[in-house]
């Protein structure tokens, strides 16, 4: 793989990363407001 | 073949985060009645008036209205549908609940499609409140109004009767794997405060308290208001959100519509919130539920619903319902 292609690569995966993550969060932005806190609640994990 | 490997670490170190970002919070972001959406609280289609499997408190009325009637509208917020239901279960002539299309169904935007015509409705505590002040719902039954919702009703003009109708806790709730079982009304109002923000700090394991909070106008979180004296947090701290959480309700709320095994209730102050200790007094955060009208209302039998409420039969009815009548007190 060339410098240049790698770079490019580099910079593709990040993006597509970086924008799927925002994504993510966003979603659970939005939902977080909108859940039920029993429910919320009762899935969390404690070891 | 480094490069190819330093890109699909890239990959895996997104998804990793990813990964935990949903099994931390993603997976527990949903409603219990449908999908993410807070407006759906209750599964009304379990407390249908007139139906052989609803669960409502059939315990009989000597008061009862007639098709000819003028029927009062009701509504109310999502723990006491069993009760008004109920009260149209009990003294409403059958056929007065109807539904758009001629079938109950759950699966519009608020959930559920009463016709225009029902003595039923359900639009929870915000927007069935504002139905009650502008007229197109005669008994609204619910937590006491918010200062803002009373204001609201000022402003338009209109004045409201608020009847005490029955008794309900406040209960604060954890996982029933969260080791702590108690706390005091102190230390839930510095948790609320942002003053104490660590498990340990009341007798836990170290790890964070996230206090979650509900809706603005919702009926728990009027009653928080008013638990918290208008003295709390802005915001919660940001990183709170991995931490154990502690969320509040209404006890038949709770235990009784909801009944999720994996959250336990508190004692407060050492005390649980059983109903035999909701009627000796000793659970410290006991409030009234009600029934709200218009004083301006012209129809006679909406004080007769509410004197029926208030009746040894009417109070039946509402323990029948799970919660704990005026008279217990």
């Amino acid at each position: 793989m060339s410098d240049k292609a790698f770079i490019i690569s580099t910079i593709i995966v990040l993006a597509i990363c970086l924008l799927l993550t925002l994504a993510h969060l966003a979603y659970i932005g939005y939902a977080y407001q909108n859940s039920s806190i029993i429910y919320f609640v009762s899935q969390e994990i404690w070891p | 073949m480094k490069r190819v490997a330093a890109l699909v670490l890239i990959v895996v170190m997104f998804a990793a985060l990813n990964l935990g970002l949903y099994m931390t919070i993603t997976r527990r972001l949903r409603n219990n009645f449908s999908g993410a959406d807070q407006l759906k609280m209750v599964d009304v289609a379990r407390y249908l008036p007139f139906e052989p499997e609803s669960d409502l408190a059939r315990t009989g009325s000597s008061f009862h209205l007639a098709k000819s009637d003028d029927l009062p509208v009701l509504d109310g917020a999502a723990a006491l549908v069993p009760v008004y239901a109920s009260v149209i279960e009990n003294c409403y002539p059958e056929g007065c609940v109807t539904y758009e299309g001629g079938v109950f169904s759950d699966d519009n935007y608020y959930g559920e499609n009463f016709a225009s015509d029902s003595a039923m409705k359900y639009q929870n505590t915000i927007r069935g409140f504002d139905a009650v002040v502008d007229g197109s719902v005669d008994l609204f039954f619910t937590a006491h109004p918010s200062p803002d919702q009373m204001a609201s009703a000022e402003e338009k003009g209109v004045e409201l009767k608020i009847v005490p109708i029955g008794l309900e806790s406040f209960v604060f709730f954890v996982n029933k794997d969260n080791p702590v079982d108690g706390l005091t009304v102190d230390q839930i109002r510095a948790i609320y405060r942002n003053e104490i923000t660590d498990w340990s700090e009341v007798g836990g394991p170290e790890r964070m308290i996230n206090p979650l909070t509900r809706i603005k106008n919702s009926g728990s979180q009027m009653m928080m208001d008013k638990f918290m004296q208008d003295n709390m947090f802005e915001a919660r701290l940001p990183l709170s959100i991995f931490g154990g959480a502690i969320g509040y309700s209404f006890r038949y709320y709770l235990s009784g519509l909801v009944a999720n095994d994996n959250v336990k209730m508190l004692s407060v102050n050492g005390v649980y919130p059983s109903a035999e200790n909701i009627r000796n007094g000793t659970y410290p955060i006991t409030t009234n539920f009600y029934v709200v009208y218009r004083a301006d209302n012209d129809n006679p039998n909406v004080e007769r619903v509410v004197d029926w409420l208030l009746s040894d039969e009417g109070q039946q009815m509402i323990e029948g319902c799970g919660y704990v009548g005026l008279g217990e007190t």
